[in-house]
């Protein structure tokens, strides 16, 4: 009895799911939901191996290592996280799920081991690649490790020498051009507004 | 039997999901008036656009800091607003615009 009425169940619940699918489809645009939280939580806890979590940070900190990794970041993770590592960029808001700001305790509370291994090698079904070989030596991702330690430092001159180093497009750089001309006293095409795709 | 319950839980993790665009505008012309609170600009179509001024608008001088004072009548400028607002954010200040 009771496992028709499991089967019961489960066969409600599959057909409700099915009509939710065809009526609403997916987005990304939405929230995970907390059932999503809760499996993406374990997921992320389980990307990390558990010696991973342990590795200590072999690069020291210095005015070098904490300016080079603002420029690495500036250009190859601000996209998403933004140079501020807050994550309300345009690909970070609609990512799923959404970047985080990773000055919270959510990031901040991971290991340096944790954030390492995270930057090496992504985590699944999230927006976030694997940038590194998956070794436990890059000093590269370790001063990144550094950066997102110091996030909280950042000041309105860092951030701002951060803006000129990310990437920037083909219709970027020729509105800079433009820019330039106009104040120098040519005559140029108006400005087109930012493209969103 | 844990192996169906996963599967179930990550498919209506995923269907529960079913129920439920940073960059700034470029604004190119010639100053027509200024003050604390606001500078008008004259845009190439020759329409004008008027934006507000604050104590974090910022301003550059060929690349280098400048202030409000250094933006007057006539002056081209290009001005950083937020991409749905009217607040600058940056105000570049160049040649003074031909007559």
């Amino acid at each position: 009895m009771a496992i028709i009425t499991l089967a019961a169940v489960v066969l409600v619940g599959a057909v409700g799911i099915v009509w939710l699918v065809n009526a609403n489809g997916f987005s990304a645009r939405t929230l995970p939901t907390p059932v999503e939280r809760v499996v993406m939580r374990a997921v992320h806890r389980w990307s990390v191996p558990s010696a991973a979590r342990g590795l200590k940070n072999p690069v020291a900190f210095s005015p070098e290592a904490w300016a080079e990794s603002r420029a690495h970041f500036a250009d190859h993770c601000a996209s998403c996280h933004g140079n501020d590592g807050r994550g309300n960029t345009e690909m970070g808001r609609n990512l799923f799920p959404k970047a985080p700001d990773m000055r919270l305790p959510s990031t901040q509370d991971k290991t340096d081991g944790e954030l390492y291994w995270i930057i090496e090698n992504g985590i699944r079904l999230t927006g976030m690649p694997a940038w590194g070989k998956g070794g436990t030596e890059d000093a590269d991702t370790w001063k990144l490790v550094h950066f997102v330690r110091q996030l909280a430092q950042l000041t309105p001159d860092q951030l701002k020498e951060m803006e000129a180093a990310n990437p920037k497009s083909p219709a970027e750089l020729q509105e800079e051009k433009d820019d330039e001309r106009f104040l120098a006293g040519e005559d140029v095409p108006p400005p087109v507004a930012p493209h969103h795709h | 039997m844990k192996q169906l319950l996963s599967v179930i839980a990550l498919v209506l993790a995923v269907s529960a999901g079913a129920l439920a665009h940073n960059g700034n505008e470029h604004v190119r012309g010639v100053v027509t008036a200024v003050s604390a609170q606001a500078v008008t600009i004259q845009l190439a179509d020759k329409s004008t656009k008027t934006l507000s001024i604050s104590a974090k608008t910022e301003f550059e001088n060929s690349g280098k800091p400048a202030h409000l004072t250094d933006v007057k009548i006539g002056d081209r400028v290009v001005v950083d607003v937020p991409e749905h607002g009217s607040n600058a954010l940056l105000i570049k200040v160049g040649a003074i615009a031909k007559k």
